[in-house]
């Protein structure tokens, strides 16, 4: 950060698809704290197609909260932060708004290194448009494959395949055929290229800018062929050489190419927001993608708090649902781009099938007026739920956003590639943090507890915490420029505790004895009680407040300790439901008859206090 | 300091003026000078355009390894080919030449593993004007911006290109379902006006009789597909299932009944849809009202999620800090009178402006 008086108030700014919030952090009494946060819809489609008006709405409003002046006349950011308390220190932001990079991957067969990139491809907001193996003639460079690589041309290619010192020979060609089907089109454009506007007028685009421009590509394959694939293509391409994705049958090295990713949706992808040039201009460190400054502060979590079992971060946002986990010095993650609550619904539905959705909604509910809704929910992307039912469909749809996240985890990091994800667990973790419009802005915790239960699935005793003032995008910009801020902030503001789940591993019949809970809290008071298998239930206990539990499950349950009716003794944190038991066992499985499951629900939420009011 | 109102975007205007914007997707040559008059069919501007590469595979044409493709080849890189043309040929043994044709008029582009990479001819890219009116702009070489007095209705959803024709109202309310026995013969060339879409044979019907456009209260969601697949223009202005056309905009519609109109339903390339638009005499009195406006007390508004979805109403007022909805989550909004009577404080986020 550039300014020479010391950086103690910092505007931050996460642009979503569908709001971008605002965040004002302040040195209070010598310590870095969150102020106060504000929202506005984003501004990036017709008419007004400018990033910057709807930050500067929020930033209008975070003035009428905070009453202290952040814009100048200009509208522009007042930095340095002025004798009489107007502006800021520094301005920093990030955003998961640009649309995913359209990636075209390009193997030579159809298992192994394809498999790999695809893997390494939902790390990053990057949407796989095509795959194509090269090495069989028949399904090669079929018309269709040409006419869309030639009309719609991707962000990327992404050019795999091979083992290192494996023949050269079909990857050159492949690389030949990509020079002829785009050697005369224009070469990469990475600023939006607008024609000029007028006041009235409907904005402009980019008009037929996509069809006429050359993608980027990135090698990942055989390192032999490096350079003569540099020599067929880099006059006409920009290329990217990282290690080979599959550099052996039974090795896979996805690290480079997925930074590189990364890295690609933010030198391309993010430059394409409309506005983002005035955006660059405002802020004091280069702007990040949302996911990077989620990694940031998982990974800050962890290592700052340590805890042996890790974090798993989920975030929901409108377009792209993230999940990550940080254990040690490990770190996994996952991008669904496309997969939200609002622009992300249709995958979401796509990939789930309506059944799948329907099975998280009250009995009597109707498929057909869900899916209208939904389809009314995804037309008006910035419209929040205003009745029961309709926050109710939203968080089937978080669930099942979630769901997909969590099989993409268990199938790339925790059971394997070759093993199915249908009966694995999720691995215990100390901490589940979530985010999202969706689940920081439930009416009840409840509600958002049960969705996080019944997505994420956590196993053993684990903590649940919620970004309820949606900062750690933020947070995460500013652990990179200034980690003691961040620290500050993340153990005094960044948490809303829901509480801590028991969520044992284990089946047991509907009503039998599942484990024996004793609560002592610090005032003494204790609480005993059984809880049956297949229950959600909630124990209170405060958010500031400490308890010593006691579990005893039975013979069919295990708490984590490795064995069924092995006990247990730990010290817990409350929430604001408390302690929250789950018996229903892990993995959770849903029955055929899901007018009975979905009774079930509603029982589990009346448990969760999340009740909701029936609108008129 | 800064307002508790929320600027919004209005999706219905009865008389105001409306600017198009009109650009090609590459260079070329603009056909008309600022001041001109257009009509929606007039070119205003065109380009010309590269032809669509295709993969010949030559090798499994003649029956030959790809290794031997270059020693059959007839034809150059870069070469032009006419319709019929010979690409390559191998010569079989007693029974002549096994030969591969170019199967359109086209260029070589390329050669690679026995497969050549043919270009069809270039092809003339013409952009009509889309709205009847004057030309208020121009961008050399790539287009200009016409304007307009007219009726303005932005849809939520549409599918289809551009057409024109005149606007024929064939419901007697905004709720009533467009059935595929009110799709005439005589609707030929026409713009149809329904208030809810629910069978497909509607859909059908339209394509096959040559209407223009469609334009509806809402649509069952499993129709989206159709649409798209038919590629019949149609404008959804309220969204999806069974929910009335909005009041205002029927009655505004039903009003200009065989009034000539435009019709957009994508946002695609550069289009400005989906919207619908009926031209109206120009008046240079007709107010040019920006298309987001902060929210007033007494703005007729749209409210777009359920228990209220497709209501009416009238702001009464709007309240100066966020306000609990009746789920309990808290939200900057206004309160607003529904057509029942009922005052229901709606978040922001879940009203559209109309006129």
């Amino acid at each position: 950060m550039g300014s020479q008086k010391p950086v103690e108030s910092i505007l931050a700014a996460d642009i979503g698809r569908a709001f971008t919030h605002v965040c004002l952090f302040d040195t209070v009494d010598g310590v870095s704290r969150f102020v106060a946060r504000a929202e506005s819809p984003s501004t990036l489609s017709e008419p007004e197609m400018d990033v910057t008006i709807g930050l500067r709405r929020a930033v209008r409003r975070l003035e009428y909260i905070i009453q202290r002046p952040l814009l100048d006349q200009d509208q522009q950011v007042i930095m340095p932060e002025q004798p009489s308390n107007a502006g800021v220190d520094a301005f920093l932001a990030t955003s998961s708004a640009a649309p995913p990079l359209q990636c075209v991957i390009v193997g030579l067969t159809d298992d192994l290194s394809l498999e790999s990139a695809r893997r390494a491809c939902s790390t990053a907001n990057v949407l796989v448009t095509h795959t194509l193996s090269v090495d069989t003639r028949a399904g090669g460079w079929s018309d269709q494959v040409v006419a869309s690589l030639h009309q719609t041309p991707p962000d990327v290619i992404l050019l795999v395949g091979g083992v290192d010192g494996g023949p050269v020979a079909p990857l050159e060609s492949a690389a030949r055929a990509l020079s002829i089907i785009y050697g005369e089109v224009q070469a990469p454009r990475t600023e939006g290229a607008q024609a000029p506007r007028s006041e009235g007028a409907q904005a402009p685009r980019a008009e037929g800018a996509q069809a006429e421009r050359r993608p980027l590509i990135v090698f990942a394959g055989n390192q032999e062929a490096r350079s003569p694939i540099s020599e067929i293509v880099s006059s006409l391409f920009e290329l990217r050489v990282v290690k080979n994705v599959r550099p052996s049958v039974y090795v896979e090295t996805p690290a480079e190419l997925q930074r590189e990713l990364s890295e690609l949706y933010e030198r391309i992808g993010l430059p394409r927001l409309p506005g983002y040039r005035r955006l660059s201009q405002w802020c004091t460190s280069p702007m990040i993608s949302t996911t990077r400054a989620l990694s940031n502060t998982l990974q800050f979590i962890a290592r700052r708090s340590a805890p042996s079992n890790g974090v798993l971060g989920a975030d929901v946002g409108g377009s792209t649902t993230f999940v990550g986990s940080a254990r040690g010095q490990a770190y996994q993650w996952t991008v669904g781009a496309n997969l939200g609550t609002s622009y992300g619904i249709s995958r979401v539905v796509d990939l789930s099938g309506l059944d799948n959705i329907s099975r998280w909604l009250p009995p009597g509910m109707s498929g057909e007026q869900a899916l209208a809704n939904l389809e009314n929910a995804r037309l008006r992307p910035h419209s929040i739920a205003q009745s029961t039912e309709d926050l109710l469909l939203v968080h089937a749809v978080v669930r099942q956003a979630l769901l997909l996240s969590m099989q993409h985890m268990q199938g790339a990091y925790w059971v394997g590639p070759d093993s199915s994800p249908d009966g694995a667990t999720t691995p215990a973790f100390d901490l589940i943090a979530a985010r999202g419009g969706a689940i920081a802005h439930t009416p009840h915790d409840g509600m958002a507890a049960l969705s996080l239960l019944d997505a994420l699935q956590p196993v053993g005793l684990t903590r649940l915490v919620v970004d309820w003032a949606s900062l750690w995008p933020q947070l995460g910009a500013i652990a990179a420029a200034a980690p003691l801020c961040a620290a500050q902030i993340l153990e005094r503001d960044a948490f809303r505790y829901l509480g801590t789940v028991i969520a044992p591993l284990g089946k047991g019949r509907r009503g039998t004895r599942a484990l024996h809970l004793r609560i002592v809290h610090d005032d003494g008071e204790v609480v005993e009680r059984e809880v049956s298998a297949g229950a959600v239930e909630r124990f209170p206990l405060g958010a500031d407040a400490y308890a010593t539990i006691e579990v005893r499950p039975s013979r069919n349950f295990d708490i984590g300790l490795g064995h069924g009716g092995v006990g247990g003794r730990a010290r817990v944190r409350g929430g604001s439901l408390g302690i929250i038991v789950d018996t229903r066992g892990r993995p959770l499985v849903i029955p055929r008859d899901t007018q009975r499951w979905r009774a079930s629900l509603q029982r589990w939420l009346r448990n969760l206090n999340g009740d909701v009011i029936q609108a008129p | 300091m800064a307002t508790s109102s929320r600027p919004l975007e209005s999706r219905f205007s009865p008389v105001s003026h409306i600017v198009r914007r009109r650009v090609l997707p590459i260079p070329g040559d603009v056909m008309v000078r600022v001041g001109d008059r257009v009509q929606p069919d007039d070119i205003v501007a065109e380009a010309s355009i590269k032809g669509q590469l295709y993969p010949i595979d030559l090798a499994r044409a003649l029956k030959v390894s790809a290794r031997s493709v270059p020693g059959r080849l007839e034809v150059a890189e870069g070469q032009s080919v006419p319709e019929g043309g010979t690409l390559a040929s191998v010569r079989r043994l007693g029974i002549g030449k096994r030969q591969v044709r170019a199967p359109f008029g086209g260029t070589v582009q390329g050669i690679s593993e026995g497969i050549v990479f043919f270009r069809k001819e270039p092809q003339i890219c013409r952009l009509r004007a889309y709205l009847p009116g004057e030309v208020c702009e121009q961008y050399p070489g790539r287009g200009v911006a016409v304007r307009t007095v007219g009726c303005l209705v932005r849809g939520v959803w549409g599918s289809g290109d551009e057409a024109s024709g005149p606007l024929m109202t064939v419901v007697a309310g905004p709720g009533e379902t467009l059935t595929w026995q009110k799709v005439l013969l005589h609707h030929r060339a026409t713009i149809l006006m329904g208030g809810i879409i629910e069978d497909p044979r509607v859909l059908f019907r339209a394509k096959r009789f040559g209407v223009s456009g469609l334009v509806a209260g809402s649509m069952a969601p499993a129709l989206q597909a159709v649409c798209e697949g038919l590629g019949l223009p149609v404008v959804i202005s309220e969204g999806m299932g069974r929910i009335p056309m909005a009041e205002p905009i029927f009655g505004a519609l039903r009003s200009y009944d065989g009034f000539p109109a435009v019709i957009s339903g994508t946002d695609r390339d550069g289009r400005s849809g989906p919207e619908l638009i009926v031209p109206l005499t120009a008046d240079p009195e007709a107010p040019s009202q920006p298309v987001v406006r902060l929210l007033e007390a007494g703005a007729s508004v749209r409210l777009t999620r359920p228990p209220y979805l497709g209501a009416v109403g009238t702001v009464v007022s709007l309240a100066a800090t966020p306000q609990e909805t009746v789920i309990g989550t808290r939200s900057d909004g206004a309160e607003v009178r529904l057509p029942d009577g009922r005052r229901v404080f709606v978040p922001f986020s879940n009203m559209e402006l109309l006129g």
